[in-house]
């Protein structure tokens, strides 16, 4: 990649009710210039629409890139109703993501 | 079916804390409560649903150390259980050099706070009635529409007790209910929302919210708005989730001990409007009363903004003593997984103004109608950011009218520019709940308002 942004490890989440716009807050971000991690970032966010988003997906790591996540507290239903959810995932990237500072 | 809970034979917490080994204190919780809640949706109740539970939380101090066990069972047998295995786990714990010890027993308790025992005392045949009356209003005012949402009916027994003497029991008594009509088969769909909450059962109104929900769906197809931003009006609903993260960011007694809050900067400045007060009043009979915290202190009327002044955090024991300031009696329970914030004003009151909801909407030149916001989170701590997508309800004002229904937006905004925008508040209130928080509010008007993105409905 010649330019980017590197993310890892969301730490703030929002999307609409039918699940298309979306906006990510991650804990850590560092640009990417000519291949290489550069300096860091600061609060970097992204955003867009989930079709085009994963429309734009050019590349997947391997299996020593993938994790299990999970979270003990998916909210779901009203008043709220509490789920346990896991999916694994590995590094992957996408071109023109609308990404900025928070 | 028995109308009431019977509660269920609990140990003498004093007997239990008096046998604490020399050197060893703590205070001890035990939660009763009784709730039924009945779902619906597809116009159909589809979920009802009677609870009745019992939660015991001991914390012990051992050499400033404390630990906290949780479980089920109120005998004495469960208590001492409960004790050994906190005062076990206090012994891994860090020192607390600031904790204060537990609340005095000290003083005299202000007046009762206000509780419905018809409420409390509800069938769930007679919640079923408020859930029905609900979904026929919605239905005979919006025909063919879907129609989702919930009632909720029920009240607690809360009784603390600790080492140094204190021994307080109160009850609260609950109503709340939301409604979500919808046309599902427009292209984009469209909705309408309203809630309420209320500690008489008797004056939620289903009614009302039923009517409103409809009124607020629109009835022509909603049009793209560009993003960018707007002077708005924010339905009481806005309001409130507004609130909430502003109690979370500014006045959550852990942002303050570790120095990321919003507010912090700004004690005593002006951050609002004098126009704007803003009260957490757990007394007041306009929110759902909360007698004593979870640690027992009494509860008291304290200001967080008051004309435009922002005032101090809110404290629990612990926090009052990392910090130094008085205790203000907003303790969760200690195990509280959501404890990130510490403790958070959870009884807010929004002051009101003279306008209704129309004024609101004709003072406002160009702008955007907002009912309510939907999965809000943050961005920025420090600044206050936040962001959602608007929902249910958002309409284009121009010259003063609700000219066409817009399609929903996200904002990324602080709280802080939405606080000091505010150039008008409503003169109706209503009260919301969610999460154990309520927040009284009206409609309001702000200035500006940053909408960072759209959706396709």
């Amino acid at each position: 990649m010649k330019e980017g942004v590197y993310l890892d490890m969301n730490r703030s989440w929002s999307i609409d009710d039918r699940r298309l716009n979306f906006q990510f807050g991650t804990e850590f971000g560092r640009r990417i210039v000519r291949g290489e991690l550069g300096g860091m970032v600061r609060n970097p966010i992204y955003s867009g629409m989930t079709p085009a988003f994963w429309a734009s997906m050019d590349a997947v790591g391997d299996r020593s890139t993938r994790h299990l996540w999970g979270l003990p507290n998916c909210g779901k239903g009203q008043p709220i109703q509490e789920a346990r959810v896991s999916h694994a995932a590995p590094i992957a990237r996408f071109r023109r993501v609308a990404v900025r500072g928070g | 079916m028995p109308r009431r809970t019977s509660r269920p034979a609990e140990g003498d917490l004093r007997t239990v804390l008096a046998k604490l080994p020399a050197g060893t204190t703590g205070d001890v919780r035990v939660i009763t409560s009784s709730s039924t809640t009945i779902r619906f949706a597809n116009g159909r109740i589809h979920q009802p649903h009677l609870e009745r539970a019992t939660h015991v939380s001991f914390r012990a101090a051992e050499g400033g150390r404390l630990a906290t066990a949780t479980g089920s069972d109120p005998s004495a047998a469960g208590l001492k259980a409960l004790a050994l295995t906190a005062r076990s786990l206090s012994r891994v714990a860090p020192v607390e050099q600031k904790f204060p010890g537990f609340a005095s027993p000290k003083g005299r308790g202000p007046s009762r706070t206000v509780y419905s025992k018809t409420t409390a005392d509800l069938s769930p045949e007679e919640a079923t009635h408020l859930a029905e009356e609900l979904l026929d209003t919605a239905a005979a005012e919006a025909p063919g529409s879907r129609v989702a949402g919930f009632v909720h009916v029920g009240h607690d027994v809360l009784h603390v007790a600790n080492s140094s003497g204190l021994d307080r029991t109160t009850e609260h008594s609950l109503a709340y209910a939301n409604i979500l009509v919808r046309r599902p088969e427009h292209d984009p769909p469209v909705s309408g929302w309203s809630e309420g909450a209320h500690w008489d059962a008797a004056r939620l109104e289903p009614a009302l919210l039923g009517r409103e929900a409809a009124e607020r769906m629109a009835r022509t197809t909603p049009q793209p708005v560009e993003p960018g931003a707007y002077p708005v009006v924010l339905r009481s609903p806005a309001v409130a989730d507004l609130l909430r993260f502003l109690a979370h960011l500014g006045f959550g007694a852990n942002g303050e001990v570790e120095g990321w809050s919003c507010l912090g900067r700004f004690r005593g400045k002006k951050v609002a409007p004098a126009s704007v007060t803003l009260l957490d009043d757990p007394r007041s009979a306009e929110t759902i009363p909360q007698a004593i915290d979870y640690e027992g202190t009494w509860t008291a009327r304290t200001p967080l903004i008051e004309k435009g002044v922002a005032g101090n955090v809110v404290t629990d024991l612990l926090t009052s003593g990392r910090l130094g300031r008085r205790l203000t009696g907003h303790a969760l329970p200690p195990e509280a997984p959501w404890g990130e914030y510490g403790p958070t004003p959870s009884r807010m009151i929004l002051g009101k103004g003279d306008a209704d909801e129309d004024e609101l909407v004709r003072e406002t030149r160009r702008g955007l109608l907002v009912t309510r916001f939907h999965y809000v989170r943050v961005v920025d701590p420090g600044r206050g950011v936040i962001t959602g997508m608007t929902r249910d309800g958002t309409y284009v004002i121009e010259n003063g009218e609700l000219v066409r229904p817009a399609r929903n937006l996200r904002f990324t905004e602080s709280v802080l520019t939405a606080l000091k925008g505010i150039t008008l508040l409503g003169r109706e209130r209503r009260t919301y709940f969610d999460d154990g928080s309520a927040v009284t509010a009206p409609p309001v008007a702000v200035r500006a308002f940053r909408f960072t993105s759209a959706t396709l409905f």
